[in-house]
């Protein structure tokens, strides 16, 4: 799709914590930690850079790393103030209540506890014991319904909480049919166990039998007929489930298995891609997961070589428009490299493309790149197409104090009437 | 804050009620009846008459009477349901530009959603004059199979009808509320065998801790009451004809006068064993006038009709096994809708169940009572009552070869939100063609179509690399809507929505002036 006009680079991106990460899980080193302490949800990406200790491309290296490996979560927040785009809301925040809202405060504070996590597992999110049977799933699901439906405040004003409780009765609802469908459940229980090393007990799926006495055991399978077909609640449904998720983990397993064979070929946008299907499919995989933080680094290296090679071809075409999109998308990707800001800020300003989006791209490559007098001469430049005299002077002159050889920075500095720096001070007119 | 009404769009009858002081109650019409027929009728003179009074004149009107249009609410124009109603309906039912059957009553042609909106018109000032405030909110039924389209187009009926719709909800499920309703709360498990006019529903719901959740739902989108009706018509057709030589088939007055008397028949074979049907006058040859006089027994009634209470069996079972219980789990069968008077009917149900079905509802008002309380609940401070309905149908898109790719499956409780990743089969596709579908086959083609959509602007790529990700919702009340993003970029994806059946905006605006209109000439 047709990016829209550079809106990506007036915005900020700044990293939150995911909720319920323990860092002190996380193996990092002193600095690594230092970094993650910083991350407040508020400090953007670009100034994260800057603290000190530890460069900007190992800053850069350890976010994405943390992106990935699902740690870190990206806002991003547009300049204009109060508009942000939360690109994951799984986070939590007593700073998102909102007491003009129809919906208590304390109410509000549940809600973002409970939406913030949503990615535990299922038994935790009903609120039970792992082996809690099928009358105890029902009669927390029963509650949690009464309390968390979206109807409860039905027609009130809710604001964000609206969807937020859609999301939450989903997942309320998952939790629920999955772990009353004795096949899912069992799956369930294996990757609980795979992933925190607990196998589970004989008892989890029926503790009433396993869990009792032996004459008592032998009483219950007495009367265990006369409790009827109610049993299996939903056998018809489970078995839908079951279905379901064994349909849904064989078309992991497909899409996994082309990933490696696109790994192999060291196709890596492919591979990602592929690794990405067979985690949609199949959340609970972690060996999916690995490799996906794996491959998705070199996917958006190879996806951005792609892109310049296109931008490449279409400057040897003269078509300036296409470049300049394929340079944007670029940049999505690869959003720290000076040199790609500085050709994309260049081409931009060249051929008469959008000047404000050209002022981004230059001021992001001098940020990144302050030592580089080039960067500093381009966004003179740009700022003197704008008219932005004064910015202009500015940065040529920066220019011209990191390399007096610029003779395109003084030619341009001559332009808009100011002399180039050595000069003034020779010249002592004024 | 005014009132909240729940009505009952039935297809022969329609009924409203409200909670009054905590307590749900049937508003009667100015005739003093409970409820009032589904008919909508446009006079010699170019006057509208609604209920009884079209009811009354439909044997002198046929052409120009309007009934059981619920039959065609909401379906495409070439679908076998509306084939069918053009070969049986007396008034004349044309296609109009979005695919959808319309009726030409004189020179005005009718949307079914302005047909169903008139009656809602008509219920809502039967509600208005017994409660003496304006009312502008209601929560409306439909049968528990309705589709998508079908929701949206009684949705826009009751926007038509300048009612605010707060909820539309099933047919079984609110008959399922008002038997809950101020019953000691205990875990129960309810079936609901719900046959009306023109449709069947049967849903299977756990009732506990103010918690009302169904576990599954089936229907049968062409059976009721009327199916019933056809077959003593043709019974009475058939013995006239041998015994008269005439066939009455192809004249609409006769026919009328014999759907009336044959529903007559049915309704009092539920009281007695024997009835006499008097048609005089109903033809006449060169012998003179003739006279039909037939005598029916319930006992050749119900070998009529027997197959048709077969099927009904056979939905029941379908449901039991998707809720995934046996009869014996059953603790309550409710019976709804008038054609479950029928004794046959009551007989079956007691069978199958090996219990005697709930005596303490009454089949024509309960579902409009569940309206009432369903509207209630959703607008009391306290929320004591939650409903977790489910989608009756399983949605999905039609994939490569022309198969269903289903997405969401039935009995899937709402609301639901379901994404999905698609990517491009050609290099350098800028645009994907998403068609979805409601229903069970596995062959696209023979579910019903909501809409197609087109996901535009896609950045040109090698095929496969593209990721947009389409999410399905499907809200709380059945009806569904489709957004897209692209997961490289995370913006939202463009898309062009063709619904099919339905109404745009502009034109529901239109239709509510013209009615306004109408409205006020008719006052003058
Ligand atoms: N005593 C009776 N015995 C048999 N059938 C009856 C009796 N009374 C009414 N019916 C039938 O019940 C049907 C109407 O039922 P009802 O009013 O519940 O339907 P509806 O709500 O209008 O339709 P639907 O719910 O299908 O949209 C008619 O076919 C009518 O003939
Ligand atoms: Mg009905």
């Amino acid at each position: 799709m047709r990016l829209g006009n550079g809106s990506a680079t007036q915005q900020e991106r700044i990293p939150h914590l995911r909720p319920g990460v323990d860092p002190a899980g996380l193996s990092l080193t002193p600095a690594e930690g230092y970094l993650l302490s910083r991350i407040d949800g508020t400090t953007p990406w670009t100034l994260l850079r800057s603290i000190g200790g530890i460069g900007p491309d190992e800053v850069d290296r350890c976010l994405e790393r943390w992106v990935a490996e699902g740690v870190v979560t990206v806002v991003v927040s547009a300049a204009a103030p109060g508009a942000a785009a939360v690109l994951d809301s799984s986070h939590a925040r007593s700073g998102d209540t909102d007491p003009s809202l129809d919906i208590p405060v304390e109410v509000q504070l549940r809600i973002l506890d409970f939406e913030a996590r949503l990615e535990s597992p299922y038994h935790e999110i009903l609120g039970v014991a792992r082996d809690a049977d099928r009358k105890i799933l029902r009669k927390a699901y029963f509650a949690l319904s009464r309390e968390l439906h979206p109807d409860r405040f039905f027609r009130r004003n809710t604001g964000s909480f609206g969807k937020r409780l859609e999301r939450i009765f989903g997942k309320i609802v998952e939790a629920y049919e999955l772990l009353s469908d004795p096949t899912a459940r069992a799956e369930i229980e294996r990757s609980l166990a795979a992933a925190g090393g607990s196998t589970p007990s004989a008892e989890t799926v029926q503790p009433a039998e396993t869990a009792q006495p032996a004459e008592a055991a032998a009483e219950a399978a007495q009367q265990k007929p006369a409790a009827g077909p109610r049993v299996p609640r939903r056998p018809h449904v489970f078995s839908l489930h079951s279905r379901v998720l064994r349909d849904r983990k064989a078309r992991a397993k497909r899409f996994f298995e082309a990933g490696m064979a696109s790994h192999a070929a060291g196709r890596w946008v492919e591979a990602a891609g592929s690794v990405r299907l067979a985690i949609a499919f199949d959340p609970w995989n972690a060996i999916y997961k690995e490799h996906f933080v794996a491959v998705q680094r070199r996917a958006q290296d190879e996806r951005a070589q792609r892109l310049l090679k296109e931008a490449e071809s279409a400057l040897e075409l003269r078509d300036f428009k296409v470049a300049l999109r394929a340079f944007d998308d670029a940049i999505q990707l690869r959003p720290h490299d000076a040199e790609l800001l500085h050709r994309a800020a260049k081409l931009a300003w060249m051929t008469g493309g959008d000047l404000r989006q050209a002022k981004e791209w230059a001021m992001a490559a001098v940020e990144i790149d302050p030592k580089q007098g080039g960067h500093h001469r381009l966004l003179g430049q740009v700022y003197q197409a704008a008219g932005l005299e004064a910015n202009a002077r500015r940065e040529l002159e920066a220019a011209l104090a990191l390399d007096a050889s610029d003779e395109e920075a003084r030619t341009a500095l001559r332009e808009i009437g100011g002399r180039p720096l050595g000069l003034r001070w020779l010249g002592g007119k004024r | 804050m005014s009132r909240v009404i729940g009505i009952d769009l039935g297809t022969t009858n329609s009924c409203v009620a409200v909670v009054d002081n905590g307590q749900p109650v049937v508003i009667p019409n100015t005739g003093g009846y409970k409820t009032t027929p589904s008919m909508f009728a446009l006079a010699d003179d170019g006057k509208r008459l609604v209920g009884h009074l079209a009811k009354r004149q439909a044997i002198t009107n046929a052409r120009n009477t309007v009934y059981a249009s619920k039959r065609l609410i909401g379906r495409r124009f070439d679908s076998p349901e509306v084939r069918r109603a053009l070969e049986l309906c007396p008034y004349e039912i044309v296609e109009g530009p979005n695919e959808d059957p319309r009726i030409r009553l004189g020179e005005k042609v009718f949307t079914c959603p302005e047909i169903a909106g008139i009656i809602l018109r008509e219920m809502k000032r039967v509600a208005q004059e017994h409660l003496g405030e304006p009312v502008r909110e209601a929560v409306i039924t439909v049968p528990a199979h309705f589709n998508d389209a079908q929701r949206q187009c009684t949705k826009d009926a009751g926007k038509i009808a300048g009612l605010e719709v707060l909820r539309i909800i099933n047919e079984p499920t609110a008959a399922a509320l008002a038997y809950g309703f101020g019953r000691k709360p205990s875990d129960e498990t309810v079936l609901v065998y719900d046959l009306g006019g023109g449709t069947f529903d049967v849903s299977i719901l756990e009732m506990g801790d103010g918690v009302l959740e169904v576990l599954a739902t089936a229907g049968d989108t062409f059976l009721g009451g009327e199916d019933f009706d056809r077959r003593v018509v043709n019974h009475l057709l058939e013995t006239f004809e041998a015994a008269e030589g005439i066939d009455l088939r192809s004249e609409p007055m006769a026919l009328q006068r014999l759907k009336d008397a044959a529903e007559k028949a049915k309704c009092d074979l539920s009281q007695s064993l024997q009835t006499e049907v008097n048609l005089p006058f109903i033809a006449s040859d060169a012998n003179g006038p003739r006279h039909l006089s037939v005598v029916l027994s319930r006992e050749k009634l119900e070998e009529i009709v027997a197959d048709i209470v077969d099927r009904t069996m056979e939905t029941v079972k379908l449901c039991l096994s998707d809720a995934g219980i046996s009869q014996q789990d059953v603790d309550q069968v409710i019976l709804v809708g008038g054609q479950t008077r029928m004794p046959l009917v009551q007989e079956r149900v007691a069978d199958f169940f090996g219990k005697r079905p709930h005596k303490g509802v009454n089949p024509d008002e309960v579902v409009a009572i569940g309206a009432a309380i369903q509207a209630e609940a959703l607008l009391s401070e306290d929320q004591k009552l939650v409903l977790l309905d489910v989608t009756p149908l399983s949605l999905g898109i039609a994939t490569y070869g022309g198969h269903f790719a289903k997405l969401i499956e039935r009995n899937t409780t709402l609301p639901v939100r379901r994404a999905h990743v698609f990517t491009t089969t050609r290099d350098n596709q800028t645009a994907v063609k998403i068609r979805v579908l409601q229903g069970e086959s596995d062959t696209a083609e023979e579910n019903d179509l909501l809409g197609e959509f087109i996901l535009s602007g896609i950045r040109e790529a090698r095929k496969g690399e593209p990721e947009i990700e389409v999410s399905f919702d499907i809200d709380t009340n059945g009806i569904v809507s489709v957004s897209a993003r692209d997961l490289a970029t995370g913006r939202e994806q463009s898309i062009t929505v063709n619904a099919t059946g339905t109404l745009s905006d502009e034109e529901i605006q239109k239709i509510i002036d013209d009615n306004e209109l109408y409205e006020i000439q008719f006052k003058e």
